[in-house]
């Protein structure tokens, strides 16, 4: 059964210049999804929206063993979707709405808005593609914004802390998807802005690079070759058509 | 198992030729599954769906639609979808050699490194070689594709990265970078070109057996449009790399620069001279009259300022339309 409960959580960098703000303002003016924002901050710096900032530290710590602690004193399985979002991206008017009415109608069990190509980019295979609605994929980035359905928090969360900023995850998930017949998609239809602060810019490539290496070595994944081709795209449009393939035409 | 190669076919508005371009794909010397077709419907509202529809048994294709978008999008998203190792950019209105893909295949074999790119040879068919404004562009000046200089199998830089007859390795795009989608028409090979010269210094190796043939004859007014988003595409990919030097000598545009608000109002005037000229160069020759050699020379002289006074033109409308503070 479905309701409309969305949790969007997310870090905040708040002594470094972010948009954290303007991401709340503009999720919480979402119409269609009854959205409950959890947020921590790091640093000392002030939120504008601070009443959805649910706990801070001094230090930094790894991303995603900070959302598995916001995670942890949730009832995940009230909401229907899960959004994970950092800090420095910008987001469109009415993201929300749009976006998850591209995800629910697509099925698409994990899913992240394409990147404007004025963005940092270090998949160039999330780069938005203009005239398409979404496409189905066998990869979504692990940042700096994705979306989970309910019907994947069982094989997705907790996040793996052997990856504990992330790395190497979107190359694992498709397996994890593939093996329980889940979809993923990028939504181009609905893009981000991420050119705030550069990737890797607060934390070591190298060291991050080895732990993802390592976590790789105990996972199965695809190679970046497989993961970069997608399945179907669907054009925009209400009667959006869909790619077809000699053999499996799907008119 | 994948294919080793895909071709991204982009297409707008063309069924007619585009059935004779897939067409001449489905009798290739490469083994039928080496390779796999991706057509990249932009927004077409013809019969292209019906065409390829009908191809569909013939042929390894896949179908996708975009609402039309442009290029470099339509470019990208055949990327997306490609599965070979190698991604061959085709044109839908190129008929391909039957030893096209094969040869391509050949190429990158001895061409192993990630950053070489390929680019195969366009002929013009039999029955465009006499038409003056196809030798033109294709022989005097370069404005279309152009030859002249390339020996078999020899490197060349970004600037011969055309669009509609390079191949590369799918992994140089995924990994270094795709097509920017500010470019509609125009510069949108060129640009990735530059873009992958300055960070994995592409290579362009020119391979003359692949070849295929152009079949679409383009008529002056067709062409000076074409110049005309030319000049737009031209514009933006000077803004977009801060009016580098080096684009702006690929381009040869210091003088169209210097000279912009002058030619760029001229292009009604230098657009009708030549089309009147080209009307009693082609009248004459349909009535036998036997004309003076300098005809031939007064008329490329006239496309010449034509074609530079359309591509002012484009720059100077783009230049206003993006004028600082307004987005790419």
């Amino acid at each position: 059964m479905t309701n409309n409960r969305v949790l969007v959580l997310g870090v905040i960098l708040s002594e470094k210049e972010n948009h954290a703000d303007a991401i709340m303002e503009k999720i919480s003016a979402c119409s269609d999804w009854q959205v409950e924002l959890k947020w921590h901050a790091v640093g000392t710096g002030i939120v504008k929206n601070s009443e959805h900032v649910i706990s801070r530290s001094n230090d930094k710590e790894e991303k995603f063993k900070l959302i598995n602690r916001i995670l942890d004193g949730c009832d995940l399985m009230s909401y229907e979707y899960v959004v994970v979002c950092d800090d420095d991206i910008e987001i469109p008017d009415n993201f929300l709405d749009s976006y998850l009415r591209v995800a629910v109608k697509r099925h698409y069990s994990l899913s992240q808005p394409a990147r404007s190509h004025s963005s940092y980019t270090d998949h160039h295979f999330v780069s938005q593609l203009q005239g398409v609605e979404s496409r189905e994929t066998r990869f979504v980035e692990i940042g700096p914004i994705f979306c989970i359905h309910k019907s994947a928090y069982p094989f997705l969360l907790p996040f793996d802390q052997r990856a504990p900023m992330g790395w190497g995850l979107d190359f694992h998930w498709p397996v994890i998807l593939a093996k329980n017949n889940l979809s993923m998609g990028i939504i181009d239809e609905v893009a981000i802005e991420h050119s705030l602060r550069k990737p890797v810019a607060y934390y070591s490539y190298q060291e991050t690079q080895s732990r993802m290496q390592s976590f790789l070595g105990h996972v199965e994944q695809l190679s970046p070759s497989e993961a970069f081709s997608a399945i179907k795209i669907y054009s925009k449009g209400d009667n959006g058509m869909a790619t077809w393939r000699t053999g499996n035409k799907q008119p | 198992m994948n294919p080793k190669l895909s071709i991204i076919v982009t297409t707008f508005n063309r069924s007619c030729l585009l059935k004779k371009a897939l067409l001449s794909l489905a009798c290739q010397t490469a083994a039928a599954d080496s390779f796999e077709i991706i057509v990249v419907d932009d927004g077409s509202t013809d019969e292209t769906l019906d065409i390829v529809e009908s191809l569909a048994s013939l042929l390894p294709l896949t179908y996708t639609h975009q609402i039309n978008s442009g290029l470099a999008s339509a470019k990208n998203h055949g990327l997306y979808l490609a599965k070979g190792e190698i991604v061959l950019f085709l044109d839908d209105d190129d008929i391909s050699s039957p030893e096209l893909v094969e040869e391509h295949l050949i190429a990158h074999q001895e061409h192993p490194e990630l950053n070489t790119a390929i680019l195969g040879r366009t002929q013009l068919s039999p029955e465009l070689r006499d038409d003056p404004l196809m030798q033109y562009i294709t022989n005097k000046d370069p404005m279309l594709f152009f030859y002249k200089g390339l020996s078999h199998n020899t490197i060349q830089s970004y600037e011969y990265f055309w669009g509609g007859r390079s191949s590369c390795k799918r992994e140089l795009l995924l990994k270094e970078g795709v097509f920017n989608p500010i470019f509609k028409f125009g510069y949108e090979d060129i640009e990735l070109g530059y873009r992958l010269s300055k960070k994995v210094g592409l290579n362009v190796v020119y391979w003359e057996h692949a070849l295929n043939t152009m079949i679409r004859r383009i008529d002056l007014a067709a062409f000076l449009q074409r110049c005309r988003r030319q000049g737009e595409s031209a514009w933006r990919f000077l803004v977009l790399h801060e009016m580098d030097n080096t684009i702006k000598n690929y381009l040869e545009c210091n003088n169209l620069l210097r000279d912009l608000e002058i030619l760029g109002p001229s292009y009604e005037l230098a657009s009708l001279s030549a089309t009147k000229l080209e009307a009693a160069v082609h009248s004459a020759k349909a009535l036998d009259f036997s004309l003076p050699s300098d005809w031939t020379k007064t008329l490329e002289l006239a496309y010449h300022r034509a074609f530079r006074a359309a591509i002012s033109k484009g720059m100077l409308d783009a230049k206003h339309r993006l004028e600082p503070g307004k987005s790419l």
